[in-house]
């Protein structure tokens, strides 16, 4: 039973990470229709320059620098790039950002060189014992951040001017645009949460409690596995985002407890596949109803 | 004459709205018949019906006398019932000859390994099969327009080319989707004539989904008009044109272009 | 003279495409002479190469060749068809697996049917195609970039199956040895002159898998794939079966991608899984690099797919001979190698052609072409094509 626990709250506090990179593509698919293959990049941006600030702040400086930094880097590639192609079909966006990835994580992952540094020293690898049950205190942390962010987000997105612009933007374009809505700053407001996002989510990543791997190429497809939770929840539905990172999150732990941890990667794919087959626009996305 | 086609007390719901209650009508052989309503009465939806793209909830859509209720679009087209798109819905980047030879897919055969090697049975069907597309074309007059790439053409030639494109089915009902969309006086009269004279050459049955009164009374034998959903009235133009009902539901919405 | 260009300002002003148009007499005769003269120098081009280059020049040919066979069933399938997959290396993996189960003798731990190894070659690619063709109902269910992700799915049941089916793949440590292919007599990879025996091989195969896939592109079945791919109801009212052509293109995709995996099985003369899903020769990075390929030389085309590929596939190896060197700049751990500098190249052109030239190389090529037709050569020249 311990060890139950013991997995099922492991899950969930990888789930609120997953949960945060979810958030960070559904806002963006909301916002500029696009399937953003380089937040993957975003992600070792932001842990790159937390690593590489390290040294001369403490660990909250360069934790900030590095949220700061994905959210730059997800600004820079939205105005510069995104922005020119608004008209674009999404198979042409999405390969986009594929170069844009690809660009931009076999520079970061070169000066990394053989370097493989973790983030998180102030809570990776102290676990917290409670009674029997040993649990990590990163993926603890990560439960809690991730419930602030995401409970900051929705307050945010329900009740701010921008959150309402979002929706309605999501909803109707051109009508919005019609409203006064201007689509230009939505958008780049949107991209720049989803960057901080990710640049939290990498503190997190980035750690020998949730992948046992520092800063690296693995980090980045670590990264991927959000797109699965993002699907699962839905593209369109930022509370299914929670949902999906909350299903691959525990999917991931049980399956590496229970079956095998090869199995555990394939695991949440998996699921995915059965998601999709069952509610082809994910759980909470919205479906079309012609036939063909 | 029999009947073409026939939609016998068609019911859809999407959500809480009642798109469609009750609707019934017979296009007769030979005619055309259209269907007209204010916005929202639910044409679209009673025309997505009828080409398969959406399943009605009840009722039953009868084609050429035999049931074909909740067929699918392709096995409909295999039944003899084309359809034109009010959108156009074509392939920008293919030339207009490359459109209409798409109609001519299900009546060909050979797929990848036949085409890949060039096999001589297939060329030869698809040489047959382009004359006869060529000869529609020449026919609806877009001929010196074959090989030209259908993003460049103006809207009113690729109206044109969807509609050459849904006579390549060689089908005997056509379903025209607001034909006359985006037109104006010229060019409505000119597609007026269009259909009149392929009814007259092909013995079509038609029936089109419009908004344009000057089309429609123009041609049309017989018209049904739809109102939240529901039939309110049906005859021929003049009696349509008198019907107390009709006129209530419009109410200043007649187009006099 | 002047009689000639009259006639061909009338057929060549109005657009691509009028291949359909019967042509005078003269007008033939010219352009084949002309066409005659452009196969001859792509032949010579691709024949002589053994003849002056050395072994590793030939391996890194073929590994492009490699790369155009999975690049055009690849635009066959998300350029033509409009079906976006990352799926290729998964296929590829089960096209290499296949040859050599279906190749090998049988052998403890190791899993062999001792077939004739040119039939284990149609076999993988008949195999690596019944794959697709399982997979193409999902496609039905999912659209544009939901199906890009799904297909990702693809290359981590890939991942899983090779590290967990030994007797099959041979497990990631070793892998298992390709057997050497057997085409009437000629066997390819157990001589001092492998490179060039490969090199011939795998044109001969690329050569087939271009000519019929322009062959499809031009005729009915991709009429059929540019339907579904530009608008799937039009399609299905004008009486095609969306679900048939999709899976059509998927089985023909994968069988492509299959036939690439044989090859890069003999090219390695090893078949040996991956140990992550991020690098390696069946990973995402592959799948990605696959795509920049055919959005690099222009989605749906044949031609633009090998080009794509003599850049992605092409330039590491071509660049480390060239400088005779792995570190192109810096030195050490943080070194810019050929590799990462291919990706640098083609990640930018990936991005450039989105934004500036959505038709990626084959519609710069087909400008250069028409801007050749205005010069003295034209009656020369074939008439141009579209699509």
């Amino acid at each position: 039973m311990s060890t139950f626990i013991q997995v099922a709250v492991n899950g969930l506090g990888k789930g609120a990470v997953y949960a945060l990179l979810a958030l960070g593509f559904v806002i963006i698919f909301k916002a500029s229709g696009v399937l953003n293959f380089a937040h993957g990049s975003l992600v070792l941006l932001g842990g790159y320059v937390a690593v590489r600030t390290e040294n001369h702040l403490h660990f909250l400086g360069s934790a900030i620098l590095g949220v700061t930094a994905a959210a730059v880097g997800a600004l820079v590639i939205e105005r510069v790039l995104v922005a020119r192609r608004p008209l674009a079909d999404p198979i042409s966006l999405a390969l986009l950002t594929i170069g844009v990835d690809v660009v931009m994580s076999e520079e970061i992952i070169r000066r990394l060189g053989i370097e493989i540094p973790f983030l998180g020293k102030p809570y990776d690898g102290k676990p917290v014992h409670i009674g029997s049950i040993t649990l990590f205190r990163t993926q603890l942390i990560a439960l809690g951040v991730g419930a602030v962010l995401v409970g900051a987000f929705f307050l945010a997105f329900r009740f701010t001017g921008w959150g309402v612009a979002m929706r309605a933007q999501a909803e109707n374009r051109e009508a919005a645009a019609l409203m006064g809505i201007r689509s230009g700053r939505v958008t780049a407001i949107a991209w720049v949460i989803a960057g901080v996002l990710a640049g939290v989510a990498v503190l997190f990543l980035a750690t020998q409690d949730f992948s046992g791997a520092g800063l690296s190429r693995s980090t980045h497809a670590v990264a991927l596995v959000a797109f699965p939770a993002a699907i699962i929840g839905g593209l369109d539905s930022t509370g299914g985002a929670i949902v999906g990172g909350a299903i691959v999150g525990l999917t991931e732990s049980m399956s590496a407890q229970y079956i095998s941890y090869d199995f555990s990667k394939i695991a949440v794919f998996i699921v995915m596949l059965a998601v999709l087959i069952v509610a082809p626009a994910g759980l909470f996305g919205t479906r079309e109803r012609t036939r063909v | 004459m029999g009947t073409a086609l026939t939609a016998d007390g068609l019911s859809i719901r999407f959500g809480g709205v009642k798109a469609l209650d009750d609707v019934g009508f017979s296009v007769a052989e030979g005619a055309i018949h259209a269907l007209i309503g204010p916005n929202g009465a639910g044409k679209s939806t009673c025309f997505n019906v009828l080409s398969g793209v959406y399943r009605a909830d009840a009722g039953r859509v009868e084609l050429l006398g035999s049931d074909v209720t909740g067929l699918r679009p392709h096995q409909l087209a295999g039944r003899g019932l084309g359809r034109s798109f009010q959108n156009l819905a074509l392939s920008p980047h293919s030339s207009v000859l490359d459109n209409v030879m798409l109609a001519r897919h299900c009546r060909t055969r050979g797929g990848f390994l036949a085409a890949g090697v060039r096999w001589p049975g297939m060329l030869r069907e698809q040489a047959r099969h382009r004359a006869r597309a060529v000869e529609i074309c020449t026919f609806i007059g877009i001929e010196p327009l074959l090989d030209i790439p259908v993003g460049g053409l103006s809207y009113g030639d690729g109206k044109r080319v969807d509609i050459a494109r849904a006579l390549a089915t060689e089908p005997q009902v056509l379903l025209l989707d607001e034909p006359a969309a985006g037109m104006h006086a010229g060019e409505t009269a000119q597609i007026a004539e269009l259909i009149v004279a392929v009814r007259a050459a092909l013995g079509l049955s038609v029936l089109l989904v419009e908004h344009d009164m000057n089309l429609v009374m123009g041609i049309a034998d017989r018209i049904t008009v739809l109102d939240f959903g529901r039939v309110i009235a049906e005859g021929t133009p003049a009696q349509v044109r008198e019907d107390p009902e009709v006129i209530k539901a419009y109410l200043g919405e007649v187009s006099d272009e | 003279m002047s009689d000639d260009l009259a006639l061909t300002d009338d057929d060549l002003d109005g657009g691509p495409g009028f291949s359909h148009r019967l042509s005078p007499a003269r007008f033939l005769d010219r352009t084949l002479v002309g066409r005659t003269v452009i196969l001859t120098v792509i032949a010579i081009a691709v024949l002589t190469p053994p003849m002056y280059l050395g072994p590793s020049w030939m391996r890194v040919g073929s590994y492009v060749m490699i790369g155009a066979v999975g690049a055009i069933g690849l635009t066959l399938l998300t350029g033509q068809a409009g079906q976006l997959s990352l799926a290729t290396p998964f296929f590829m993996l089960v096209g290499a697996i296949s040859y050599c189960v279906l190749g090998s003798a049988d052998k403890p731990g190791k899993v062999g049917y001792g077939w004739p190894t040119w039939l284990a070659m149609v076999g993988a690619v008949l195999i690596a195609s019944l794959f697709g063709l399982a997979f193409a109902p999902v496609a039905g269910r999912v659209r544009g970039v939901y199906l890009g992700v799904a297909t990702l799915a693809l290359v981590y049941v890939g991942l899983y199956a090779g590290q967990r089916w030994t007797s099959l793949s041979g497990g990631t440590a070793n892998g298992r040895l390709a057997p050497d292919l057997n085409l009437f007599g000629i066997t390819f990879l157990h001589h001092d002159n492998r490179e060039k025996r490969v090199w011939y091989l795998f044109l001969a195969l690329t050569v087939l898998a271009y000519l019929m896939a322009r062959g499809a592109v031009r005729s009915r079945p991709g009429r059929a794939w540019r339907a579904i791919r530009d608008n799937e109801s039009a399609a299905a009212a004008l009486g095609v079966s969306v679900k048939r052509v999709r899976s059509e293109a998927f089985a023909i995709s994968s069988g492509y991608a299959g036939l690439a995996g044989v090859m890069t099985a003999l090219w390695y003369r090893l078949m040996k899984p991956d140990e992550s899903e991020f690098v390696g020769t069946y990973s995402i990075q592959v799948a990605i690099a696959f795509l920049a390929m055919i959005l690099i030389g222009g989605l749906g085309s044949v031609g633009g797919a090998i080009a794509g590929s003599a850049l992605v596939n092409g330039l590491p190896g071509a660049m480390t001979l060239w400088i005779g060197s792995n570190h192109l700049f810096g030195s050490g751990d943080t070194a810019v190698t050929p590799v990462i500098f291919t990706a640098y190249v083609y990640g930018t052109a990936v991005v450039l052609v989105v934004l500036f030239e959505p038709g990626g190389l084959a519609a710069l090529g087909r400008r250069g072409y028409l801007w050749l037709h205005r010069s003295p050569l034209r009656p020369y020249l074939p008439p141009p094509k579209g699509n």
